[in-house]
């Protein structure tokens, strides 16, 4: 039986990667297209820009955690971990980062982000399905636990399984561990990079919603060592950034 | 993704990967027994001509915190004071004690060897209960000290032009370029610049230099270093694939009177990574004045 199953998959493997190297030649690996390199903002926002515009669409419990949030970062009662202490800034905060990050397509089966901001690393698993309920549950992590798969020149990666010790944006937007986001990463043009990502958290958000990204592709630039409290490098060319 | 990959699972996901799908599809069909007695690995090593070392189903885990000797012949690692006997978790029944590292070696210059007493002074006296072990605290381990990092796998990831060595443990990243040549000018880093090459197949030669010093050590005796510190280490995959081993050779002239070898020995564990934030909830519970973990006073941005 088990032998069975794994000729089964064996199976469709070979076709995909038969169907993939037949339908795209060169440019198209068995992993998709081509998104590595390095990527760097040249905006920041504190508070998150919803795509189409407008304030985010909170329920009554979702508006009664923003405010608390908003007060307890503004009297000290509750402390920004990601700049404090530098731990994971966690989805969708992590997209509007001020540094560059890089995207490494591998292992194969995998994408890596790697990002200079903390040293954050999100480990993409492709065409695998998302880890059950029990262990998101379970194990819930700052940026989540993503799957991923192509669809033609865009990486779609799901994510879900997140802890509460993050916030939308810098402003301190809630979200449960009960929400999922859904990011669409694709290349604008040889030298843009765009991520939109659609956020389903039904018991703060009345509405699902999205924010857009864009970043420059810098392949110039090296990744640095980055320490909680240290100098870190010029953030000048990203407009929008208030070093306090 | 947080469990502890069995075999069968571990199977399932080789035949995801294109190759060993194709290996395994040749094999259900019944055409070809040779994939049989070479492995999909042997076969993309022999290839590209590179360890594998690289996968998103395991990873390698290290024997312990401490260096291992060099060869005989080779000047080993610094160890512990003779007065003050290291007894670790891992080294059976008894008490585990401190490491107090031998300021009296004579391979160290006079200053490594006062601030290395300064720091068993204070572990000694109890001024500071558990003395600085980067990790634990949060920081970065630097070159070499990171790879004594025993108790969570590290991972890799090669490409052509780059080896990434990622730690499970807080996410610490390593980046070694292929063909880039050493920068003529190196800002110091933690894990500094760091240029490799593979030789013979199985092993990957990394040369690292542009080390910064504040609390960065070459093992967990805190044996400091200067920015002058040149590391080249060799990591050499064993030939079944199953363990890497690590010579290190540690050049510093203005803290060593002659270059220190030494050796770390991982094993391959089927574990896919996971997230380790390590300044989550690392309090100091038991008033051992801890050393305080890194905290910005303000934010970044």
């Amino acid at each position: 039986m088990e032998g069975l199953r794994v000729c089964a998959r064996a199976g469709s493997a070979l076709a995909a990667l038969l169907a993939v190297s037949v339908l795209s030649g060169a440019a198209y690996g068995a992993d998709g297209p081509d998104l590595s390199g390095i990527y760097w903002a040249t905006r920041y926002n504190a508070k998150i820009q919803l795509v189409g515009g407008g304030e985010l669409p909170l329920t009554a419990a979702g508006k009664a955690a923003y405010d608390k949030n908003i007060a307890g970062l503004k009297d000290g009662s509750i402390s920004d971990d990601a700049r404090r202490f530098c731990v994971p800034d966690g989805l969708p905060r992590v997209l509007a980062t001020t540094y560059p990050f890089e995207i490494v397509q591998g292992p194969p089966g995998q994408v890596t982000i790697l990002y200079e901001l903390n040293h954050q690393v999100r480990m993409i698993a492709l065409d695998k399905p998302m880890p059950g309920e029990k262990e998101l549950i379970s194990f819930p992590w700052y940026n989540g636990h993503s799957v991923g798969h192509f669809e033609g020149d865009t990486l779609v990666v799901e994510s879900a399984g997140f802890n509460e010790k993050t916030f939308i944006d810098a402003t301190g937007a809630p979200h449960t561990y009960e929400m999922r986001t859904v990011e669409r990463i694709r290349k604008l043009s040889p030298t843009e990079l765009e991520i939109v990502i659609t956020v389903h958290d039904p018991e703060y958000y009345s509405r699902d919603w999205q924010a857009r990204f864009v970043y420059a592709q810098r392949n110039d630039v090296r990744i640095e060592d980055y320490l909680c409290g240290e100098e870190h490098r010029d953030l000048s060319s990203v407009a929008g950034v208030r070093r306090p | 993704m947080l469990k502890f990959t069995s075999d069968r699972n571990l199977n399932q996901i080789a035949f995801q990967k294109p190759l060993s799908g194709i290996v395994a599809a040749a094999f259900c069909a019944g055409i070809a027994a040779f994939t049989m007695n070479t492995p999909a690995s042997a076969q993309a090593q022999a290839k590209v001509g590179i360890p594998e070392l690289a996968s998103i189903s395991f990873a390698w885990l290290a024997f312990g915190a401490d260096w291992r000797d060099p060869p005989a012949g080779l000047r080993g690692p610094i160890r512990n004071d003779p007065d003050h006997p290291f007894h670790g978790n891992v080294d059976g029944p008894g008490q585990v004690t401190l490491r107090i590292g031998n300021y009296k070696d004579p391979v160290l210059k006079p200053w490594a060897a006062a601030q290395m007493r300064a720091s068993n002074e204070e572990a000694l006296t109890g001024k500071r209960a558990v003395p600085f072990a980067a990790q634990a605290r949060c920081y970065p381990g630097g070159v070499p000290g990171q790879l004594l990092y025993p108790a969570e796998p590290f991972y890799f990831i090669q490409t052509p032009k780059q080896v990434w060595m990622i730690w499970q443990r807080d996410h610490m990243v390593r980046r070694i370029f292929l063909t880039d040549k050493h920068s003529e000018d190196v800002k110091p880093s933690w894990f500094g610049e760091s240029i490799g090459h593979y030789e013979n197949g199985d092993t990957l030669v990394i040369d690292t230099i542009g080390l910064s010093t504040k609390n960065s050590y070459i093992d967990n005796f805190r044996t400091p270093h200067t920015t002058k510190l040149h590391v080249v280490e060799r990591l050499k995959l064993a030939a079944d694939g199953k363990m890497l081993e690590a010579l290190v050779k540690v050049e510093d002239p203005d803290t060593f009177n002659e270059p220190l070898h030494m050796v770390q020995r991982w094993r391959k564990v089927n574990n896919p990574m996971l997230e380790t934030v390590c300044s989550e909830n690392n309090v100091d519970y038991f008033n051992q004045n801890l050393f305080p973990i890194p905290e910005a006073t303000k934010p970044d941005f």
